[in-house]
């Protein structure tokens, strides 16, 4: 990709974030994230919509004494009157309780729109002759009745025209229970409705305008804690929406923030530097706003509820580029180019793992679930791209730029993991731990014990959906427990274009509900059918009320007749006056005072072109819902009509849940087991990272047990986000045992480290989501937090013990990870070996050459092609440039510059080393006469001599300096390469009386140079650069370093005097200088630490020498240690090895 | 209306509570000692029985309306008041349930006490419990004893509730028994709207046995019971 394409992906990047976010809307409504084509969600949506009234607010005040309760209320809601900048209305008590004469036109109504045979009857029952006996007949009840109702009723009503036949059986209309729509029974607690001036759109407008009511309420004298213990409290839309955003807005903020400061400290204990930290925490801050910003542009308004996808996104996120620094610090020779290089398939097989994983909540069939998994998607992918490209260079300025020359990988490059290094090691044999075992056992009998005592059950409400206990929800709930409303009714919306279907309608559900009540799926239900006009009744009524009308003087003067007076007469001449008003208008008519509307504006509702009336049903309280239930949810369906209501709306989404979650888990499974077969690529440790998995669940299904967590439908889709991202930690500890030849301990403390590093972040991220206001996220965040921890925990600390168990009972060394293999990777380039040039031809040319050319010319010549085979070798140049770092407090362009010189010191050592081999004599003198003495009394002494030095300068050419003080050399070398090499420089060295002894990894080769220097040879051998088999780590330049414990082994074994040299080329020749005698005491070096410390102390004699001459420091291998090797999983999880 | 309901609801159990609070000792005691020797008088009393005149003024009806009828009490909890002759309604109180029973109408309804206790009844029972009460204080505790007088041989304590909720359906109450017997002469409730409810009893009788049948409901066959509130 080239850098202009590159420029214009991020500018067009940064664009769509910035459109994304200036088209960011924030959804509050919890109905968005349920499937949209469900019944009982389009149910909700309409009675939300249209009844639920979003502009009422409900007060509740709670007292002891009734009447201070009743009296406070009423001062509110006189008070809130006043402010009819924020209030439209504000009710305590029924509109008939504060005027009487209101209810008569409802019950005209009722009347009027009854069918024709009632009203009719109306007229016969108030015929001329029977008044005087219907008018004693009242006066008899008034008498002797001791119904206080019916005394209170019938002195205003002498006609008993209050006694409608339709309301027989609609009690929500009864005029006794007006008072108990505001109050419960003992009267100390009571609702006051408030309806907003305007609309309230918007959780802002909620919360504003809350907060202006709460203000006006804490005004009202009478009010506070203590005084006459009254509490207020405040339910209905604007009190949720205000709330559950606030909460929402604060629990994202913790979340986040928490997560980060989990982050930054876990980061802060590994690495102690600020700048990177803060770089990280930056960036993270960057890929949640452009996460959130392309979410919005794609996935359009963001519910609230997926906006828990940050602290997820932050656990995973930070991996990246965790792992980026990491290579960073283990590889100062490379530059951020091929470190990315190096990492970038890890990183991107990773997070392509990781998108899958979240995707997969797609298919869940919960909307809100796919925002949350696409958004953390999107968050993924953004943060690999982030933290591949913009992670490092800060940090890093020297290492910027890719060394010159380097060929630009292709893009596809990246997606290739590089190949494993097979480390060699054999399989130890370890007995399998008795505690792990007996941990196992007791484990997995605590699990089982304690899921036959406590399986956690599943929730079939829809109690996930909902938000945690809000001071609003409170109040609801003190309303249902105090007001005597049956909790979570059922509703039924009936909708139409035009009265007559929506009563069609009605009539549908009523049969239908009657039907369930017979069969007891339901306890009861309210429908408005009584209120809902019919026009053909009312036209046919029409000629009865105006009857009533023209008889009004008639019933006036009967009445006054037989004792009452005209008060008891208002009642029923608004009545008449209400049928002649209903009876000359056109059908249907609907009742229009305050108190009719006030009432219909809760079951009626009206929006253009269409009518809507809701129904209350009563479900068997505390019963789940039953199948019978959910059928007639679809019997109402098929007739026009919604039931719906959150218990059948969570039984509905769960079971749309359960029908998807196979479609869910079944490609994480295969995902799990395809990952697992090419990480692994045998069945015993597949099987491993199965029971791993299987025991982990176990185990978390205990844990729900004990602590009465259920499922939900919400955290069902834990279980294939715990196995998408749990199936890494049996990949990291099983690959790493192979590495390690089944060290438990060893691989405990670098990959279980690790393990405990990343997968903190990730419980972190997934436990933030515990504080989610939402139920449902909460729990799924809990779920996940715990099953990812107990996977890891169990990974850690017993799939060890079982893999060493399996792998000693099968026997033998498992095979090596395949190449390519998923779960691992080695993300740096395999070590380079010693340049295709060094070889015996070649070698050959340059002897003769140098032979018969003047050195001025060859030594031209040969700096020449250093510089030209340094400038095109790039990997060559930078495997330099990186050695010399260290030594060269990692300033690069100190080192580029070292390494130039480097190359051509080599140069002319080659070229000195050819006219060496050649015969001709080099020019070497010595610095210090005077511990070459010391040598030569040692030598004198019979005692043998082992001479040490590192890869510095010419070594080779001192060995004349040697001869001519009487001291033969022996030179201990490895294998050349190439055929034929190692025989000709062993020859060219006898030319000059050196003997040459290759050795390896042959321990007998190492008896023989013992038995030498124990008959008093003079032995020299490079420290630096060892074979495997002999190296120690020890420390040059305050970095590790592996260093030959040879010396250290010999003087144990021969009691030889050790001294360093160093020959390094100056200006007129070559200066050779003896290092004073490294000392010791034959019998400590027993001990190998003691060894590896004598090795030390001979490293740190060389280092100011090294450092002196770090131009003729000629190493073109790489001599600090290899980076660990780097796990690749699916989330990105790396970690180091030893 | 509302208001209504509660006031006569209140009058009716008051009435009959208040009918339960005399004795048949005879002490030669001054107004003071009145109301001491009311309440000591209770101690022994276990069943009374009288004739009842109702008289009620309603705000909305001309005249009086006057009934008659019995009234039977089983200290603590149970009574039976007929009115009419024969009755035309039938109050019939339990320990749990209050019964109200139209036999003409083949109509009943239902209260349950229980759930009264935090109802509308709420403060019709306390007055019936007031109207038994163990000492001054505890009668003290609900009312506030406006005035105690006597007229030849009748004594009259005049009551106000002393919740301001109670207060609003009924300004005052008056109790009026015989100084002789300590029976009950008369209670008259006031109510805030004018209207009154006044019982006058003759022919008393005090722990008389009491049939348990009194008690039940004797609802006639086809009785529609009917719990209001439910």
């Amino acid at each position: 990709v080239s850098r202009i394409a590159q420029k214009v992906g991020w500018l067009l990047l940064a664009v769509a974030v910035v459109i994304g976010l200036l088209r960011l809307r924030i959804d509050v409504d919890v109905l968005n994230l349920l499937p949209p084509d469900q019944a009982g969600v389009q149910g909700l949506k309409l009675y939300q919509e249209h009844f639920s009234n979003a502009r009422e607010l409900i007060i509740t005040v709670r007292g002891t004494e009734a009447e201070v309760v009743e009296e406070f209320a009423a001062r509110i809601g006189r008070r809130l009157r006043l402010e009819t900048n924020l209030v439209s209305e504000a009710s305590w008590q029924a509109p008939w309780m504060e005027e009487p004469g209101l209810a008569a036109e409802i019950v005209a109504y009722l009347w009027f729109n009854s069918a024709p045979a009632q009203f009719g009857s109306l007229t016969n029952r108030l015929a001329t002759d029977a008044l005087p006996a219907v008018l004693a007949e009242t006066r008899e009840a008034l008498a002797s009745s001791l119904s206080p109702m019916d005394i209170a009723r019938r002195a205003f009503d002498p006609y008993d025209l209050l006694n409608v036949p339709a309301l027989t059986n609609f009690s929500g209309l009864g005029l006794d229970q007006g008072e108990s729509m505001f109050a419960s029974r003992d009267g100390a607690f009571r609702m006051i409705f408030v309806r907003s001036r305007g609309e309230l759109n918007g959780y802002r407008a909620c919360t504003a305008w809350l907060e202006s009511i709460r203000r006006v309420v804490d005004e009202v004298p009478g009010h506070g804690p203590g005084r006459d213990q009254i509490t207020v409290r405040y339910t209905g839309r604007p009190a949720f929406v205000a709330e559950i955003a606030g909460s929402m807005q604060q629990d994202l903020s913790l979340s986040i923030v928490g997560t980060a400061g989990i982050i930054a400290v876990l980061f802060w204990m590994t690495h102690r530097r600020w700048l990177p930290m803060l770089w990280l925490l930056a960036l993270l801050a960057l890929i949640l706003v452009a996460t959130t910003g392309i979410g919005s542009l794609i996935l359009g308004p963001i519910n609230v509820i997926s906006l828990g996808f940050a602290a997820v996104l932050l656990g995973l996120a930070v991996d990246y580029a965790v792992v980026h620094y990491q290579e960073a610090l283990s590889h100062p020779e490379l530059s951020v180019p091929e470190i990315r290089r190096a990492i970038a398939p890890s990183i991107l097989w990773a997070a392509i793992t990781t998108i899958a994983a979240f995707l997969v909540l797609n298919f869940a069939g919960l909307p809100g679930l796919a925002q949350l998994g696409s958004l953390v998607g999107i968050g993924v992918a953004l943060a690999a791209v982030v933290m591949v490209a913009a992670f490092l260079p800060p940090l890093f300025p020297l290492r910027r730029q890719a060394p010159v020359g380097a060929e630009r990988p292709k893009w596809w490059t990246f997606f290739l993991p590089p190949i494993p290094v097979d480390p060699g090691t054999s399989l130890r044999k370890t007995r399998p731990s008795r505690k792990a075992l007996g941990a196992t056992t007791l484990v997995l009998s605590v699990v089982i014990l304690t899921l036959v005592w406590r399986w956690p059950g599943l929730d079939r409400s829809g109690s996930a959906l909902r938000f945690q206990q809000t001071s609003a929800e409170t109040a609801l709930n003190e309303i249902t427990a105090s007001v005597g409303v049956p909790h979570d009714p059922l509703w039924v919306v009936a909708s139409g274009a035009n009265e007559a279907e929506v009563g069609r309608r009605l009539d549908a559900a009523e049969r239908l509900l009657q039907g369930a009540v017979e069969q007891k799926e339901i306890t009861g239900y309210l429908l408005p059918g009584i209120l809902w006009p019919k026009a053909e009744w009312q036209q046919a009524n029409q000629a009865v009320a105006q009857a009533m009308v023209q008889r009004a003087p008639e019933l006036r003067a009967a009445a006054l007749t037989a004792g009452f007076n005209t008060n008891a007469l208002l009642l029923t001449e608004e009545l008449i006056r209400s049928w002649d008003r209903l009876g000359a208008s056109s059908a249907p008519a609907w009742p229009t005072n305050r108190m009719s509307q006030w009432l219909l504006n809760r079951f009626v509702a009206r929006a253009t072109n269409q009518w809507f009336a809701l129904g209350l049903v009563y479900s068997n309280t505390n019963a789940p819902v039953s199948p019978g239930l959910l059928a007639l949810s679809e019997e109402f369906q098929r007739q026009g009509v919604s039931l719906s209501g959150w218990p059948l709306l969570g039984a509905a989404t769960l079971n749309s849940v359960k029908h998807r979650w196979a479609l869910v888990v079944l490609p994480m499974v295969i995902l799990v087991l395809v990952s697992l077969w090419l990480a692994f690529r045998r069945p015993a440790e597949v099987l491993l990272s199965c029971a791993t998995l299987l025991l982990s669940g176990l185990c978390l299904l205990a844990v729900m047990g004990v602590v009465g967590w259920t499922w939900n439908l919400l955290n069902l889709m834990a279980v294939p986000l715990i196995l998408g991202t749990g199936v890494d930690y049996g990949i990291f500890i099983q690959l790493g045992l192979r590495r390690q030849g089944g060290d438990v301990a060893a691989v405990r403390r670098s990959i279980g480290r690790a393990l405990l590093l990343c997968g903190g972040t990730a419980i972190a991220g997934f436990g933030a989501l515990a504080w989610s206001g939402n139920i449902g996220m909460a729990s799924l965040g809990r779920v996940c937090a715990v099953g990812i921890a107990l996977n890891m925990l169990i990974a850690i600390f017993l799939l060890p013990h079982w893999w060493t168990w399996t792998m000693n009972e099968g026997g033998g060394t498992p095979p090596l990870a395949a190449p390519g293999a998923s779960g691992i990777a080695q993300p740096m380039p395999t070590r380079p070996g010693p340049s295709a040039l060094y070889g015996a031809r070649l070698w050959r040319l340059g002897i003769l050459i140098s032979g018969g050319v003047p050195q001025a010319w060859i030594e031209s010549i040969a700096v020449l092609l250093a510089r030209v085979y340094a400038r095109v070798n790039r990997g060559r140049r930078e495997i330099v440039v990186g050695n010399l770092l260290p030594g060269l407090e990692g300033e690069r362009a100190v080192a580029e510059a070292m390494a130039r010189k480097l190359f051509a010191q080599f140069a002319r050592k080659l070229v000195a080393l050819w006219k060496y081999e050649s015969g001709l004599p080099p020019k070497v003198r010595v610095e210090n006469e005077n511990v070459l003495s010391e040598l030569q009394a040692a030598r004198d002494r019979g005692q043998g001599v082992l001479l040490v030095t590192p890869h510095l300068g010419n070594w080779e050419v001192g060995a004349p300096l040697l001869l001519e003080r009487g001291l033969r050399l022996l030179v201990l070398t490895q294998e050349e390469p190439g055929q034929g090499f190692t025989e000709l420089r062993s020859a060219s060295r006898s030319k000059w009386g050196v003997e040459t002894l290759v050795i390896g990894s042959d321990a007998f080769a190492f008896v023989e140079v013992i038995r030498r220097l124990q008959e008093g040879a003079v032995v020299a051998l490079l420290v630096d650069r060892p074979h495997a088999a002999s190296a120690v780590s020890v420390e040059l330049f305050g970095r590790p370093f592996e260093a030959s414990i040879a010396p250290a082994e010999l003087a144990r074994a021969s009691g030889c005097a050790v001294f360093g040299v160093t020959v390094v080329r100056t200006e007129d020749g070559h200066l050779a200088k003896i290092l004073t005698e490294f000392t010791y005491d034959r019998r400590v070096l027993g001990n190998r630490e003691e060894r590896r410390a004598f090795t030390q102390r001979i490293v740190r004699a060389f280092e100011p020498e090294i450092r002196d001459h770090l131009d003729q420091w000629f190493n073109f291998v790489p001599v600090w240690p290899q980076p660990e090797p780097v796990m690749k999983t699916s989330r990105g999880k790396l970690g180091p090895e030893k | 209306m509302k208001l209504m309901i509660r006031r006569n609801l209140m009058g009716l159990v008051l009435g009959l509570a208040i009918l339960v609070g005399h004795d048949r000792q005879v002490f030669a005691i001054d107004q003071t000692d009145l109301l001491g020797h009311w309440f000591a008088s209770q101690t022994n009393l276990q069943t009374w029985t009288a004739d009842a005149v109702q008289t009620r003024t309603i705000k909305t009806f001309n005249q009086p309306l006057i009934s008659t009828g019995r009234v039977f009490v089983a200290v603590p909890d149970r009574f039976r008041w007929e009115l009419g002759n024969p009755p035309q309604t039938i109050a019939i109180r339990q320990v749990d349930n209050l019964y109200l029973v139209y036999p003409r109408l083949k109509r009943a309804e239902k209260y349950s006490l229980d759930a009264a206790k935090a109802g509308p009844w709420k403060d019709a029972l306390a007055l019936l419990e007031a109207s038994f009460p163990a000492s001054r204080v505890q009668l003290e505790s609900r009312f506030d004893i406006l005035a105690v007088s006597q007229t030849n041989q009748v004594a009259q304590v005049t009551l106000q509730p002393k919740s301001a909720f109670a207060k609003k359906f009924m300004s005052e109450i008056q109790i009026g028994f015989r100084t002789g017997d300590f029976s009950p002469a008369f209670t008259e409730l006031k109510f805030s709207d004018g209207s009154t409810m006044r019982n006058d009893f003759s022919n008393s009788r005090t722990n008389t046995p009491l049939d348990a049948t009194l008690f039940e409901p004797d609802l006639p066959q086809g009785t529609t019971i009917v719990e209001p509130g439910k």
